[in-house]
């Protein structure tokens, strides 16, 4: 392993837990505003995963997009409309919490077991540092190739922005 | 990455619907409260808009290749579509009175529906991962807010709540499988190219984890068609969502999951049989029974229906777990799975639109307050068992046809499994039938209430929507040719 | 072309419904008078039919084929040969006296219930002739529906639940049947390269000998739910108890007989290796529901559950001459699948007259009605009489060369069978003895009037044949006898099996009867 593959795996790593981290106390914090906290974490975190792959540009709108506008849509949200802040006990369900811990720990040792008794052997893809022409190169996929289902995303968010405004508008 | 020359032909129902629906957003803006009973019309018109190149396209006769094969418009693309579009055009019909009388938000009713139906098209041509990724969601995300859309009603909130958060958990455990897939097959996207991988790779570790993607993709498609055990949303859901909703996810949003399910195995896994089809073998056997047992239990007619619906996946199901001694996939199953869903499709919605039509009148759907129905409105009740015979597969109604046609294929594949299954399908068939007949029974034979016994009045739309659902199920009974014959153009083998 | 004589037979009735239905519900008498005139209409043909049906001929006869469902290969193929014949004739025969038998006792939803015997008709009609095996359940399954409402929407006291029952017994045969249709159907796929349902190139295929077991309990469950053989007639007293008149005769006289005609139509020459193998165990099964349904119908307080215990009995006696696999005892059960149409069909409506009279069906009830009702008693005891079987009625012939035929077989199970014959006499004579004989010991029937012109009217052709048949047996068993003896001779070829000789007279003293009790030692492989 060169010294870089072991620079990689440790960021990987760091990454990682990170986004573990992050991910688990999303769903196991009482309070919906430090949720939302863990909640920028992971997506930070994942934007590193994107610069390991020599994504920069994903990486970049992973930052502006999801950290910088999504979370704090959140936010607002959860401030200005009269949500209750704080804790919720009434909305855990304990038992629940040991299926769910059941069910998922299960899920996890299955994958970990296949992953690491075969994943081995699959070759490695080939990743090539991105030259000046990159962002051209994303663009051209995004609107020739994958052009279709690229508009159809478009239609996933416009509608559900539609549907959400229907939903939260008094009336 | 050469010049983009797109088969506008090809994408043509795809445009139109997706033209409508931004123009219902818009022209809803600018009329008012007196003119918004115009917007069902403007969206059944950009259905039956979205129709026509369906049909040139039917009669040129090619199959066209888009994008490199990502996105193909056949014989099974055209006609799941056609099933779609006239599913989505009787939803509209059933909606029309109801989305009025409840006065909810019309405009953006009619856009998301549209935005399904959209999601619904694209699936049917979707041959690589992210189409069909993209189009799974967009048939989703509409329908997680359409179930919500009584928004006063704690059921219909319950409803969302659970469609929406079971919906999602599912669709990422099958993208956590797209995305191992990807990269185990060095990058494989299109089907094509994820099938000529398997067959390369016969075994070995890479293909270990390749089964593994393969039943994690094929979860959140069970979810969508609500095989069990991935049915626990559906009967809360289908309770609390508004009525007309309801009839579209039983139906048009339960055959879009069937749709992926369809092209996956058959396009992109066909190879892997020996990984699926146990696994659809289970689901199937599992569905039928447990959908009809439970249903035997329900009280409430929606919910009754709502395991009937899990327990006709199941039949669906039959013929994909049906297993050729050759272990090759065939004409036959597919085209019986196919007609068994054409069938359905028509069918549920009619017993939807009757329900629809009754509600109105009763407030409720217990089936305890559909005693007597026959003696103030013998119409509806008449009609009504006639599409609950069908979904028992009793003459004289296309779901005899349907269910025969399912049988065929699953015998002539031969073999012990396959009897067992075909022995676990007519076991289900009797259970299904009684409590389809209990619910004749309570029209029938049980005393009327005491209250007003006036006829109920029919909305002009919802009368069409009941006697198109009716006339087809009649025509399909004494000429099954043309189902049939739809089954087998839209073969992927 | 030839006249599609047997199409317009199978349809005529259904377009008879769509006329009905088309008259405006409170237009009673005109609803009769469509009805009426349909079934009558259909007798007619019928007529026409045993005119210019060919005696003397085995093979099927005013055959029609048409494409139905060419993408999976299921043709619309009717015929008749001798089998059919009578069944196609009974059923044109019983459906007008059901008919005019309900006119005045039906007076509830008349449309509806015009519009479901109809149906019914043209389904039953349909099962008769089709020779298309799809076709054969297609008709099948489309008796179902109008039976369930004509037994829910006009029957008895718990006429829901006996509706109920009577369907899904049926469904559960059907799901058997069903699959064993395709399996055929496939099998032909595999052995010619085409698919087909069609009777006659399904009795080509070579079958082997496991499958044709599996196949032929298949076929036979759903054949004995419908006839039914014991154990699976827990459904029958039932249905017939709570139909209403009209819809326990067109069940007793009819509907039970597909079952057996079913037996002979298609497991037997369709799986003649099965067939010799598993006819001992229906022989003991018929045999069961002779003596079983006679001893129920002991029991009974009830005259119309009486009634229906005694078709157990009957049926027995029909399942017993068709599996014991001889000329006579085939022939002997086809002319009692007539006699019990007859016989039965008459009791049902003799029994629902009298209800509509006093409203009860307790045979406690009744005593000493012959002093009030002397036509009526009359009518009755011929009747009794018939479904007895004395000398000089159809059920006499019948029952004597079913037990003939067994004895060839098995003189055993022919003499277990013979006391079937003693407690029919049993049972019925008691009834009749308890309900018309004696002093009448219940006021309420003293009002009794007897039955008017009309109810005569209905019953009287019903006694003219069961008189017709027993002195003219010829006339029947003249023109089953080709078909019965392909048949035979089809499982002889084919099952390895050989017809037990009658014995001859010198032989049979030098070595007792009953030798050859085993019938069918083939030389099975």
């Amino acid at each position: 392993m060169s010294n870089q593959q072991v620079v990689q795996v440790i960021i990987f790593g760091i990454a990682a837990a990170l986004i573990i981290f992050g991910g688990i106390r999303v769903v196991t914090a009482q309070n919906i505003v430090r949720a939302a906290l863990y909640l920028v974490l992971t997506l930070a975190a994942t934007a590193g995963l994107f610069v390991l792959l020599l994504a920069e540009f994903i990486a970049a709108v992973q930052i502006l997009i999801y950290v910088g506008a999504v979370v704090v849509i959140l936010l607002f949200g959860i401030m200005l409309t009269r949500a209750p802040i704080g804790l919720t006990p009434d909305l855990d369900n304990e038992s629940a919490r040991i299926w769910g811990l059941v069910a998922g720990l299960v899920f996890l040792g299955v994958v970990t077991f296949v992953l690491w008794r075969h994943f081995a052997s699959v070759p490695a893809l080939e990743l090539s540092a991105p030259d000046s022409g990159a962002n051209e190169a994303l663009g051209r996929s995004l609107l020739v190739d994958w052009v279709a289902p690229f508009e159809a995303v478009s239609m996933v968010l416009l509608s559900a922005l539609i549907g959400a405004l229907a939903m939260a508008r008094k009336d | 990455m050469g010049t983009a020359v797109f088969d506008l032909h090809a994408l043509a129902p795809e445009l139109i619907l997706t033209g409508v629906a931004i123009l219902i957003l818009v022209y809803d803006l600018f009329i008012g409260d007196e003119r918004k009973w115009t917007l069902p019309i403007v969206a059944a018109g950009g259905i039956l808009a979205a129709g026509i190149p369906l049909v040139t396209l039917g009669l040129s006769d090619t199959t066209r290749s888009l994008f490199g094969g990502a996105y193909v418009v056949d014989g099974f693309a055209l006609v799941l579509k056609g099933i779609f579009l006239g599913a989505s055009f009787v939803v509209l019909l059933m909606s029309a009175q109801y989305v009025e009388e409840g006065d909810y938000h019309r405009g953006e009713f009619y856009f998301l529906l549209l935005s399904a139906v959209l999601g619904m098209l694209v699936i049917s041509s979707a041959r690589d991962m992210i189409s069909l990724f993209v189009a799974i969601e967009l048939v989703s995300s509409p329908t997680y807010l359409l179930a919500g859309w009584r928004k006063r009603d704690l059921k219909s909130n319950e409803a969302a709540l659970k469609y929406f958060l079971l919906g999602v958990v599912s669709i990422a455990i099958s993208l956590y499988g797209m995305s191992i897939l990807f990269g185990v097959t060095g990058g494989a996207l299109k089907f094509t190219e994820i099938a000529s991988w398997m067959s390369a790779v016969p075994s070995g570790s890479a293909m270990g984890v390749a089964a593994m993607s393969i039943v994690l993709i094929l979860v959140g498609f069970a979810f969508k068609i609500a095989a069990v055990p991935f049915h626990l949303w559906a009967p809360d859901t289908y309770e609390g969502a508004p009525l007309p909703v309801t009839a579209f996810l039983s139906v048009a949003s339960k055959t879009a999951g069937f749709v992926g399910l369809f092209t996956l195995v058959y396009l992109a896994f066909p190879a892997q049989s020996q990984v699926w089809r146990p696994v659809i073998f289970g689901l199937a056997i599992a569905t039928m029974t447990v959908g009809n047992l439970i249903a035997i239990k329900q009280t409430n007619l929606v919910r009754m229906l709502a395991y009937s619906s899990i327990a006709q996946a199941g039949y669906v199901l039959v013929p994909f777990a049906a297993t050729t001694r050759e272990g090759s996939l065939t004409a036959e199953t597919f085209a019986s799975s196919v007609t068994y869903l054409l069938i359905y499709t028509v069918m549920n919605l009619g017993a939807f639109a009757v329900i629809i039509a009754v509600a109105r009148r009763t407030r409720s759907v217990e089936i305890t307050s559909w005693s007597g129905l026959s003696k103030y409105a013998p119409g509806l009740a008449v009609l009504m068992t006639f599409f609950l015979l069908s979904l028992a597969g009793i003459p004289p109604t296309a779901g005899m046809w349907a269910k025969i046609f399912v049988f065929r294929s699953v015998i002539s594949a031969g073999g012990l499994a396959n009897g067992a299954l075909a022995a676990v399908m007519g076991i289900n068939s009797v259970i299904a039938a009684f409590y389809y007949l209990a619910v004749v029974k309570k029209m029938f034979f049980d005393p009327a209430p005491e209250e007003d016994l006036e006829a109920i009045p029919v909305p002009a739309s919802l009368a069409g929507a009941i006697g198109i659902m009716a006339g087809i199920t009649f025509v399909l009974f004494v000429i099954p040719d043309v189902a049939v014959r739809l089954g087998y153009g839209a073969s992927l083998v | 072309m030839e006249f599609p004589l047997l199409s317009l037979i199978i349809w005529l009735p259904l377009v008879g419904a769509l006329t009905v239905a088309l008259i405006p519900k409170d237009n009673k008498q005109a609803i009769q008078t469509a009805a009426v005139a349909t079934t009558v209409a259909g007798l007619g043909l019928g007529v026409w039919l045993f005119t210019g049906f060919k005696q003397g001929e085995a093979a099927m006869q005013m055959v029609e084929a048409y494409e139905w469902i060419p993408a999976i290969g299921a043709r619309y193929i009717v015929g008749i040969d001798g089998i059919s014949l009578f069944m196609v004739l009974l059923t044109l025969f019983m459906f007008p006296i059901a008919i005019l038998a309900s006119l005045g006792q039906i007076q509830d939803r008349l449309k509806a219930y015009a519009i479901f015997m109809l149906i019914l008709e043209s389904a039953i009609l349909g099962a008769f002739c089709a020779l298309d095996l799809l076709l054969f359940f297609f008709f099948w399954e489309a008796m179902l529906v109008p039976m369930y409402f004509l037994i829910a929407g006009w029957g008895g006291k718990r006429r829901v639940y006996a509706a109920i029952k009577f369907f899904l017994y049926t469904m559960l045969g059907s799901a058997f049947l069903l699959v064993a249709i395709f399996l055929l159907a496939w099998m032909h796929q595999k052995q010619t390269g085409s698919i087909s349902f069609d009777l006659h190139s399904l009795l080509d295929l070579e079958i082997a000998r496991s499958t044709q077991l599996w196949l032929f309990i298949a076929f036979s469950v759903s054949f004995a739910i419908k006839v039914p053989v014991f154990p699976l007639h827990t459904w029958l007293p039932d249905a017939h108890t709570e139909a209403p008149t009209a819809g326990s005769v067109v069940l007793a006289a009819v509907l039970l007989k597909l079952g057996t005609y079913g037996f002979l139509r298609y497991s037997i020459p369709l799986f003649p290796k099965a067939t010799v193998e598993l006819a001992g165990v229906l022989v003991v099964l018929g045999v069961i529901g002779i003596v079983y349904g006679a001893i129920l119908c002991l029991k009974q307080s009830d005259i119309k559950r009486l009634v229906a215990y005694s078709s157990v009995s009957h049926l027995g006696f029909v399942v017993l001459g068709i599996f014991a696999l001889t000329f006579q005892g085939i022939q002997g059960g086809l002319l009692q699948m007539l006699n019990h149409g007859v016989a039965t069909g008459a009791l049902f409506l003799l029994v629902g007259m009298i209800y509509e009279r006093r409203h009860t069906r307790e045979i406690d009830e009744f005593g000493g009605l012959a002093s009030k009702m002397p036509v009526f008693a009359g009518l009755f005891l011929v009747t009794v009489f018939a479904s007895i079987g004395l000398p000089g009625m159809g059920g006499f012939i019948g029952e004597l060369l079913i037990l003939a035929g067994t004895f060839l077989r098995n003189p055993w199970i022919a003499a277990a069978a013979a006391t079937g014959v003693i407690l029919a006499a049993v049972y019925l004579l008691w009834a009749y003895q308890r309900v018309f004989t004696g002093k009448i010991d219940n006021e309420e029937n003293e009002r009794l009037s007897d039955i008017g012109a009309k109810e005569i009217l209905v019953v009287v052709p019903l006694v003219v044949l069961m008189l017709f048949v027993g002195f003219f047996p010829r006339y029947f068993l003249d023109r089953t006898e080709p078909s019965v003896r392909q048949v035979l001779t089809r499982v002889e070829e084919k099952g390895h099996y050989r017809e037990p000789e009658i014995p001859d007279p010198v032989a049979a003293a030098e070595k007792p009867a009953g030798g050859d009790s085993h019938g069918g030692h083939g030389a099975m492989p």
